[in-house]
């Protein structure tokens, strides 16, 4: 299997893009209802962590830069043990890919689509991950790459022209207004997305000049961080926080105020095609991180002939998971953040076992050098 | 559920042609055509059982009280 393809700059602007995505499009409303005025504060506590998690599942990582996870996790914890972790971490990533890919069916049937069955929604993006996966690690980065020009220009067009439609007088609230227990249960709901960047782990041997990852994280953690928060500002100051925590997708209704010399309107579509690009960006990551943990647990020499036939279970995963976006919300709300915090502590635990060994080793060897 | 069963015959088939242009070993069609049956039999049973549980109730039953106490 070819690795060391992808550079640093394509992780960098992988990972701004891969925060921007769900957080913006999906979590916004629900992150303002918990945290109000202090959500650009939590977006910045969660993007801490995330370096903080980086930091740790890259220390373990480069211990064995050029080997897959699925292989050398083995050496540290017992097979019986990995093993089943290994097929959590399959089940979990195709569930993650499948939840993205519902809340985003739900939101194209709801504004686009509707009388459109999710099933139909469903299988046309479904069928572009799989092809996307088949291609493998390398083009999905290099997509990334070239998305994020055209995804940063939209941002900034978008911030430029709702500009003169805010209302700057509410700019103290973000000085006065602060309430401890938001703040928490906001970070708790949101440092699970940055903790996302535990995917690092299975996609370690990709990456060339490793020594350089984490900062690229940083840098990645920072910018994402800085347009998110730019974009809450910005939905905060134009329908301040009861409305916005009201609004099912409020990005899509700010993207409706633009209107550029009274000729150009309508521009929602444009603006959420190119958010769609990023969404498109994540599902595929998590999905061909899925199948690549099958591949390897079954020691197949490519993933390839798995990625249509798990494309498929990845669709019927989304379906099944809720009977509607209520439902859904519900879901997300309650469970999903503590079920994240589960699978991404679980390269600690490896992190924890591997430290002890050496150390255990090393004084071994020190025992027998003075002997 | 018409079309779940032609969408699998067609990745089936088209699979079938990798496997053989690759030259792959008799195990990794085994493999292959295992997770496309099993693939398959999730899929249908989805459309047939509507209120089939999903790997996310499993996820609610187990993780909802831990997060309920954590936030309190």
């Amino acid at each position: 299997m070819k690795t060391e393809q992808i550079t640093q700059n394509q992780l960098m602007l992988f990972f701004i893009l891969y925060y921007y995505s769900t957080l913006v499009g999906f979590a916004a409303s629900q992150l303002i209802y918990l945290s109000q005025y202090d959500s650009v504060l939590v977006i910045y506590i969660s993007g801490i962590a995330g370096v903080i998690l980086a930091y740790f599942v890259i220390k373990l990582a480069t211990r064995r830069p050029n080997e897959f996870f699925v292989h050398y996790g083995s050496e540290i914890l017992p097979k019986w043990i990995h093993i089943p972790i290994m097929v959590f971490f399959f089940v979990s990533f195709l569930q993650i890919s499948g939840i993205i890919l519902r809340e985003y069916e739900d939101f194209i049937v709801q504004t686009y689509l509707p009388r459109t069955p999710n099933w139909a929604v469903g299988c046309m993006f479904g069928m572009v991950v799989a092809v996307t996966a088949r291609l493998g690690f390398e083009n999905l980065f290099r997509i990334a790459q070239g998305l994020f020009y055209l995804v940063i220009l939209g941002n900034i067009g978008n911030a430029i022209f709702i500009g003169k439609e805010l209302q700057w007088d509410r700019w103290i609230a973000f000085v006065t207004n602060h309430s401890g227990q938001g703040i928490f249960i906001g970070s708790f709901q949101t440092v699970p997305t940055f903790g996302e960047v535990v995917i690092l782990l299975f996609i370690f041997p990709y990456l060339t000049q490793k020594h350089k990852t984490l900062k690229s994280i940083m840098w990645a953690t920072f910018f994402s961080a800085l347009f998110i928060g730019q974009n809450i500002i910005w939905l905060l100051l134009l329908f301040g926080p009861n409305l916005s925590s009201h609004l099912t997708y409020p990005m899509i209704e700010m993207i409706r105020y633009i209107r550029i010399a009274d000729f150009i309107q309508n521009l929602d579509h444009l603006l959420i095609s190119i958010w769609a690009t990023m969404v498109f960006l994540k599902v595929t990551v998590f999905f061909t991180i899925s199948v690549q943990i099958l591949a390897h647990l079954f020691h197949l020499k490519d993933h390839r002939p798995l990625t249509f036939s798990l494309a498929a279970v990845m669709v019927a995963l989304s379906i099944n998971t809720a009977s509607g976006t209520a439902e859904l919300t519900s879901f997300l709300y309650q469970a999903w953040a503590a079920f994240l915090y589960f699978l991404e502590f679980i390269p600690f635990l490896y992190l924890l076992v591997d430290t002890i060994k050496q150390s255990n080793k090393k004084n071994k060897i020190g025992n027998k050098l003075k002997t | 559920m018409i079309l779940i069963i032609i969408g699998f015959l067609i990745i089936f088939g088209y699979e079938w042609t990798y496997l053989k242009s690759k030259k792959r070993k008799k195990r990794t069609y085994w493999i292959v055509f295992g997770i496309i049956g099993a693939s398959f039999i999730y899929c249908l049973s989805t459309v047939l059982f509507e209120h089939m549980p999903s790997p996310s109730d499993m996820i609610q039953f187990l993780f909802e009280p831990i997060q309920q106490k954590i936030l309190g």
